[in-house]
């Protein structure tokens, strides 16, 4: 991040613009961050693990969505566009909008390079305070290794790693499981 | 053919700065702020006193930690060890056993510590508790190895919150580790 001064822009500001503009950007206290694209790898894992979830959950009340739906994160004033969600239930809306939503049970991102410590840092302090947030998962690129944060009813989290042909990634929250081979097949 | 691996080390004992190693690559250290080293002796001597009347010991900064199945040469900026000391073979510079491992962020080093570091910490068979510390905001995370393999995450933040050790039985104040630093 820039570390120069930058004008602060409002909430309504931020999404009068993101709503017109032809490329995505995150906000944060103040701060719009245009997003970067993906590489092909990238792009294929988000499809797949949300195509996974998707069918895994299709008998339920959750539904999965990819990359392109808004999410408000209240306690810290953000809004960012997590690569993958699912919302079990209502989806609840930010205040009178229908294109940014306040509950996901499970916020998934696909690891680069260019946006890993944002992803593991200050972006999931930021989901933390998403009260609904249930699994928190973090997708390699570059192996096949998936890392996941599941709430602990105490308020902390339980964090585990599935790595390598045959290992699988068992949310516990959702009740389904993601094998890697199946996640990664042609990918890697 | 020296390996690279002893061409690492053979290098990084005579060089006037410190290198990482991981998987086949060098990595020099970067110099680091003065909160940074301010806080990784703050915490060093925290943790240190904490522990005194019992069997471990607390190591800063310059001590190369030897990761477990994978091929890592790494300097944790703080280690505990309860312990002998257990040296890579031949080596008297080299250990393999700390119980815990903490690390101050830097916008330089975040990710690194976070992800790959953390992951080679994971393979190291006595670590129990992996600490990272902010230094821009009153906020310490923190892993816990559980019985079965995975870990407990944990986050103490802001005036009057503590990071509770539980491997260790000791409770860190982060009143008292950001004291006249933030």
């Amino acid at each position: 991040m820039a570390s120069a001064a930058v004008p602060f822009v409002s909430r309504e500001a931020y999404l009068e613009a993101d709503r017109k503009a032809e490329f995505r950007s995150e906000y944060l206290d103040g701060v719009v961050y245009a997003m970067s694209g993906g590489s092909h790898g990238h792009a294929r894992l988000i499809a797949r693990a949300g195509g996974l979830l998707e069918s895994l959950l299709e008998n339920g009340p959750c539904s999965t969505t990819v990359s392109d739906l808004r999410l408000r994160i209240g306690k810290r004033n953000a809004y960012v566009y997590p690569d993958v969600m699912v919302i079990c239930g209502a989806a609840e809306y930010d205040e009178g909008a229908t294109d940014i939503v306040k509950n996901p049970v499970l916020v998934a991102e696909v690891l680069s390079p260019s946006t890993e410590s944002w992803d593991r840092g200050g972006k999931f302090a930021r989901y933390q305070t998403v009260e609904s947030l249930r699994e928190y998962v973090l997708i390699s690129q570059d192996e096949m290794r998936v890392e996941w944060f599941t709430k602990l009813p105490g308020g902390d989290w339980r964090y585990a790693v599935a790595e390598g042909p045959g290992a699988d990634c068992k949310l516990a929250e959702l009740g389904v499981t993601i094998s890697l081979d199946e996640l990664y097949r042609k990918i890697l | 053919m020296a390996s690279a691996r002893e061409a690492y080390l053979e290098a990084d004992r005579k060089a006037e700065f410190r290198s990482e190693y991981i998987d086949g690559v060098v990595y020099p250290m970067p110099g680091s702020s003065p909160a940074h080293a301010t806080l990784t002796v703050r915490l060093g001597s925290l943790i240190d006193r904490a522990l005194e009347s019992g069997p471990c010991r607390t190591s800063a900064s310059d001590l190369r930690l030897r990761t477990g199945n994978r091929d890592s040469y790494v300097y944790p900026d703080i280690m505990v060890f309860c312990d002998e000391y257990e040296f890579e073979e031949g080596a008297t510079d080299i250990v393999k056993n700390p119980v815990l491992v903490a690390e101050v962020l830097s916008p330089s080093t975040e990710s690194w510590d976070r992800g790959a570091k953390f992951a080679r910490c994971q393979t190291v068979e006595s670590l129990r508790e992996y600490l990272l510390i902010s230094q821009d905001e009153m906020r310490v995370e923190w892993f816990t190895k559980l019985p079965d393999g995975d870990w407990c995450y944990a986050v103490a933040e802001g005036p009057g919150a503590q990071c509770r050790l539980t491997a260790l039985g000791i409770t860190l104040s982060l009143d008292d580790l950001y004291r006249k630093i933030l």
